[in-house]
């Protein structure tokens, strides 16, 4: 790949004098696991490559209620662990990421900044109303997560700003996840990825949702009507697939690519869903281990 | 079901028990290590790499090619541009000498090499393409073999003879009476289908590394490839030089799966690269390279017609094939002929009738690639009996037992010209039906599930007419030393398929040396006798033959000298490989191999008679018995 | 800066080299150090041939950039045994159930095995498969990889025991 001028600062307010220095020239290094595969193709060539491993204080995790997730934090930890039983949705996205090798060195930060169409992780973190603290020159500035992705690889992120932390709200008690992904092959990018949270009223219909999926658009994406269309619905007696067809279909804009055809895409969008619905529902009424 | 489940003969035999058995691979250590060493991780001292510029169109003439800016760019040593190697010959690995090896006037492929950036690192190579300025006129880009063949439509090709249009050749076969098996059918079924264009994607991909030494006049490769001598005298050719001047050696290849043959334009620029710059080139292909420019497998079309009777027999076949070469025919016209020969499988069929053309068309060129032509015939073929069973309303399988060559009507020439003289295919169903619990499958499928069975002739181990040679020989020495420790060697080129291993089973066999006293070296041009290289499943039978002849010859020169020795009949005597000696048989009586061949060296007056020294060297080819096909495909295509 | 003078362990030996700092770790290894048993084989780390262990977990040694890898250690293929004649129990139950063919995935396949048995995996046919979808083999179809995997990990159990 071209060559480039390599920063390895230490600190993150030295990162962040270096983001506001280089701005649009500057790409931040974090797993790597995206951005040298994309430097590789010449499909990027950054002037400046802003390392991250050396970043002190972007690695730290607090579970309390309330969870907070330092960006340079790997899949793998993710996966595993304290998060693993605090909040299992993401554990399981993470998990799910590629191989044992992309999870070693892959990052959470890294996953939101890049923005992948189907991205395991930004799905899992939209459904658990995740906000994401950036940094720059000019101050924090928090996103949330539900409409922080809003392009082809593109999010709200400015050149100059780095994304610190990821905030995990308190999940409301009592709620159920639901994660299921689709793809060809192990260890590839899934051509669909559906995740939800549901709520549980007395007589065991939903009470509320949050659901996004991956690969049903240019980027991760709650599905509002589906959440909506959610609220009351009888997981026994309902026929999910009308309500999904109704409430879902009209909202997805898969692309045509080598993997298939729009039409082709949105039906594993769709199926995807409806099974991650399904599990959601299993396991919120206890009838399956999580 | 696993690969280990299948039945393997496991009995030891020969007399060095090796036979029948599985040692280890004597490759092995070098892999596990990391240590065996593959084109690509060659770094002879002042290595400079190759980078190839290719073509962003399909199908344009050159109108400028402008390397002016790359040349100045940082860590560029040279720059080849078409004009630079137009007086190079044409190359193919088929018989009609058609590719350049940098595009001369024209293009006709996206990815079709037009220059070559040789520079002090990959990167300055690779940043110096962008240095490279092309200008095109575009043509017409023909990527759909029907409309290539359409009479207005532009030629890819011109000036040959033997090409009509965009129609790189025809095969023809008819036998039998494919009038009457129509005319007195009670059903006719008639279907279509196509193939894709499929790469086998070999881990490691096409690599090649150069030297030419200028002094000597003496060109080395080292190259990823199946066929060390073949390319060799490719090479020199191609660079006008006596075989005697090139050498060409394969070290571990990852995978080939019939890729690698022929001379490819990474190979060519390399050597002419290093004939410029005064140091070695390499020239190793990205996997997009690999993936998209490449020789893959030849798309099919084939509209398939066949004649039944009620109660459910195949009377006549008749199909129209079209079977895209992309832009070069290379050895697709063989593989045309192996796919038509094959339509009728092991089915016993009156009357064949098949048209088939093979195609020029916009695409990168497609050629050999394992299977040759039969997977897209045997796909075509057992799709359509599935379909046939159905409408008769017949059980797929009965459908097949019906229609198979039976054995008692064996030996027999099917109606593709194939002798069969051994065909155990009612047991193969047997068998096959039964390990996979086929009853059982297909009354409990789910929905959305298939379960198939397909029968077939697989084709290997000889072949006279790929490249249209009329030999298909190998050859293999043997040296023994005068320790009684032996060298192996042979122009069979390995690609992961164990030759050495076996090989050395082989010798001990026959030899009585135990394994660790072998030592082989397979593909090096400057060491190896000469051969046609490894392909269509030929080396145990050919390469594997002239060994044993090789073997057999130094054993019978041993035999000779400890049978006056020990005052007995040669015939009295056998090998013994754990004792590394010559015995008699039936007793413990022997004698060394290592004192027999130190003799055999250097102690002339203790040789029996006249027998005089020698070096224990013995080099054999083995040509199989095959023949050159007719018209109508009718040929032997057997290995021994 | 666009030159840096790295120092790292390999193999367990302090290695000390000036690079591009845009030199991927895998080149380093193949190029500056001549270790050629890790490979390269594909365009976007799908591949896995060039897998090696960073400070002890498997990587993609083509998608680090050597210059991330300062300071650390790095252990490839050609420190998997503890010398010529002790393999390490990957690489000889590789050999002893004949998993490879060309050779080419061989040494990112063993480092990938390496690095999950240490960390306590047991796996059986399909769970090893799964957990190797990171190292592409195109010869073999993967069965007798599994099989190599599985009896590394007895082999290993019984030496822990």
């Amino acid at each position: 790949m071209k060559s480039f001028d390599y920063k390895a600062p230490e600190t993150v307010d030295e990162t962040v004098s270096l983001l506001a220095e280089f701005g649009s020239d500057a790409k931040l290094l974090a797993g790597g696991q995206s951005l040298l595969v994309l430097m590789r193709q010449r499909l990027l060539a950054p002037g400046v490559v802003i390392a991250l491993s050396h970043v002190a204080d972007l690695g730290d995790i607090e579970l309390n209620g309330s969870s907070s997730i330092g960006s340079m934090v790997r899949y793998k930890t993710l996966s595993q662990g304290a998060i693993g039983s605090a909040l299992p949705l993401l554990a399981r996205s993470a998990g799910s990421v590629g191989s044992v090798h992309i999870r070693n060195l892959g990052t959470v930060g890294g996953a939101l900044a890049h923005c992948d169409p189907s991205g395991d992780v930004p799905t899992a973190l939209m459904v658990l109303g995740a906000q994401y603290e950036a940094l720059s020159s000019r101050g924090a500035k928090t996103y949330d997560s539900h409409d922080f992705s809003v392009g082809l690889f593109e999010t709200q992120l400015a050149e100059d700003e780095l994304l610190v932390r990821v905030a995990v709200p308190p999940q409301p008690e009592g709620a159920s996840i639901g994660y299921q992904r689709f793809s060809y092959r192990e260890g590839e990018y899934p051509m669909a990825v559906a995740a939800c949270r549901l709520e549980w009223d007395s007589n065991g219909r939903c009470s509320a949702a949050t659901v996004a999926v991956g690969g049903g658009d240019a980027f991760p994406k709650r599905l509002p009507g589906v959440e909506a269309g959610l609220v009351g619905f009888d997981f026994d007696s309902g026929d999910l697939e009308s309500l999904l067809q109704d409430v879902a279909r009209p909202d997805l804009y898969a692309a045509a690519d080598i993997r298939g055809g729009a039409a082709w895409k949105e039906k594993v969008v769709m199926v995807t869903l409806g099974r991650a619905l399904r599990e959601g529902h299993a396991l919120g009424q206890g009838r399956v281990d999580a | 079901m696993t690969v280990k489940d299948v039945k393997t003969r496991d009995a030891a035999s020969g007399p060095s028990g090796l036979l029948g058995t599985s040692i280890p691979n004597r490759d092995g250590r070098a892999i596990v290590t990391g240590r065996a060493k593959y084109t690509v991780d060659l770094q002879p001292p002042r290595l400079a790499i190759g980078k190839i510029y290719r073509s962003q169109v399909g199908h344009a003439l050159i109108t400028s090619v402008d390397a002016s800016r790359a040349r100045e760019m940082e860590g560029v040593l040279d720059v080849i541009v078409p004009d630079d190697v137009a007086h190079l010959p044409l190359v193919s690995t088929g018989p009609r000498l058609e590719m350049p090896l940098l595009a001369q006037g024209k293009v006709r492929y996206v990815g079709e090499p037009i220059a070559v950036v040789i520079g002090e690192t990959e990167e300055a190579a690779e940043a110096a393409l962008a240095g490279i300025t092309v200008e095109y006129e575009n043509l017409p880009l023909l990527l759909d073999p029907e409309l290539a063949m359409e009479a207005d439509a532009v030629l890819i090709h011109e000036g040959y003879d033997d090409v009509d249009g965009n129609i790189a050749s025809r095969q023809n076969t008819k036998n039998g009476d494919i009038d009457a098996a129509f005319a007195n059918a009670d059903v006719v079924m008639s279907e279509r289908f196509q193939t894709t264009k499929q790469h086998a994607m070999p881990l490691e991909t096409h690599a090649a590394v150069a030297t030419w030494d200028l002094d000597a006049d003496f060109i080395t490769l080292w190259s990823s490839t199946q066929q060390s001598h073949v390319l060799r005298d490719t090479v020199a050719r191609v660079f006008s030089l006596p075989s005697s001047k090139v050498r060409v050696i394969k070290p571990y290849v990852g995978g080939a799966f019939g890729h690698k043959t022929g001379l490819n334009p990474n190979e060519a620029m390399a050597i002419f690269g290093s004939k410029r710059t005064g140091r070695p080139v390499k020239i190793a292909l990205s996997r997009q390279e690999e993936f998209a420019c490449t020789v893959s497998r030849n798309p099919q079309d084939r509209r398939v017609e066949v004649a039944l009777s009620k109660e459910g027999r195949i009377l006549g076949w008749r199909e129209k094939i079209i079977q895209d070469a992309g832009a070069y025919a290379g050895i697709s016209a063989s593989v045309l002929g192996l796919s038509s020969w094959v339509t009728a499988g092991p089915y016993d069929i009156a009357a064949i009738d098949l048209e088939a053309v093979l195609v020029y068309t916009n695409k990168p060129p497609s050629g050999a690639f394992r299977g040759f032509g039969n997977p897209q015939s045997t796909f075509a073929r057992e799709l359509m009996l599935d379909m046939c069973a159905e409408r008769l309303g017949i059980d797929r399988v009965e459908f097949r037992r019906m229609n198979v060559i039976k054995k008692e009507s064996l030996p027999k020439r099917n109606v593709n010209g194939l002798l069969m003289k051994t065909l155990p295919i009612e047991e193969a169903i047997d068998i096959a039906t039964e390990a996979i619990g086929w009853d059982a499958l297909n009354r409990n499928k789910g929905p959305n599930t298939g379960v198939g069975l397909a029968l077939m002739i697989e084709w290997g181990g000889g072949c006279r007419w790929v490249d249209a040679w009329d030999s298909d020989m190998s050859s293999s020495a043997v040296t023994m030393h005068p320790d009684g420790s032996v060298f192996v060697t042979s122009d069979a080129a390995d690609s992961g398929q164990g030759h050495a291993t076996v090989f050395s089973q082989i010798v001990a066999d026959v030899l009585g040396v135990p394994p660790d006293k072998i030592d082989v070296s397979l593909a090096d041009t400057a060491t190896s006798p000469y051969g046609l290289g490894t392909f269509a499943s030929r080396t145990m039978v050919v390469q594997g033959t002239a060994l044993f002849k090789a073997a057999t010859r130094i054993r019978d020169q041993l035999f000779e000298i400890a049978a006056a020795d020990l005052e007995v009949h040669v015939d009295d005597l056998e090998v013994d490989s754990s004792e590394h000696r010559v015995r008699v048989k039936g007793t413990d009586i022997g004698k060394s191999i290592a004192e027999l061949a130190a003799r055999t060296h250097l102690a002339k007056g203790s040789l029996p008679g006249d027998t005089q020294v020698s070096a224990l060297v013995a080099t054999e080819t083995h040509d199989t018995p095959s023949e050159v096909p007719d018209a109508n495909g009718y040929g032997n295509f057997a290995g021994n | 800066m666009r030159e840096l003078d790295i120092q790292m362990s390999v193999n367990e030996r302090p290695v000390k080299q000036r690079i591009g700092v845009n030199t991927l770790l895998r080149d380093f290894l193949r190029e500056d150090l001549e270790l050629t048993g890790t490979k390269g084989a594909c365009d976007d780390g799908m591949c896995g041939s060039c897998s090696v262990h960073l400070d002890g977990e498997v990587v993609k040694s083509c998608l680090v950039l050597a210059a991330d890898a300062n300071g650390r250690s790095v252990r490839t293929i050609e420190g998997l045994a503890d010398s010529d004649d002790v393999l390490h129990p990957v690489q000889q139950a590789l050999l002893d159930e004949f998993g490879f063919q060309c050779g080419f995935c061989t040494p990112g396949m063993a480092m990938t095995m390496v690095y999950l048995l240490e960390s306590g995996f047991q796996p059986d046919q399909e769970s090893a498969r799964e957990s190797l979808v990171g190292n592409i083999c195109r010869c073999t179809g993967y069965d007798r990889i599994a099989d190599a995997m599985i009896l590394a990990a007895s082999t290993m159990g019984e030496n822990n025991a």
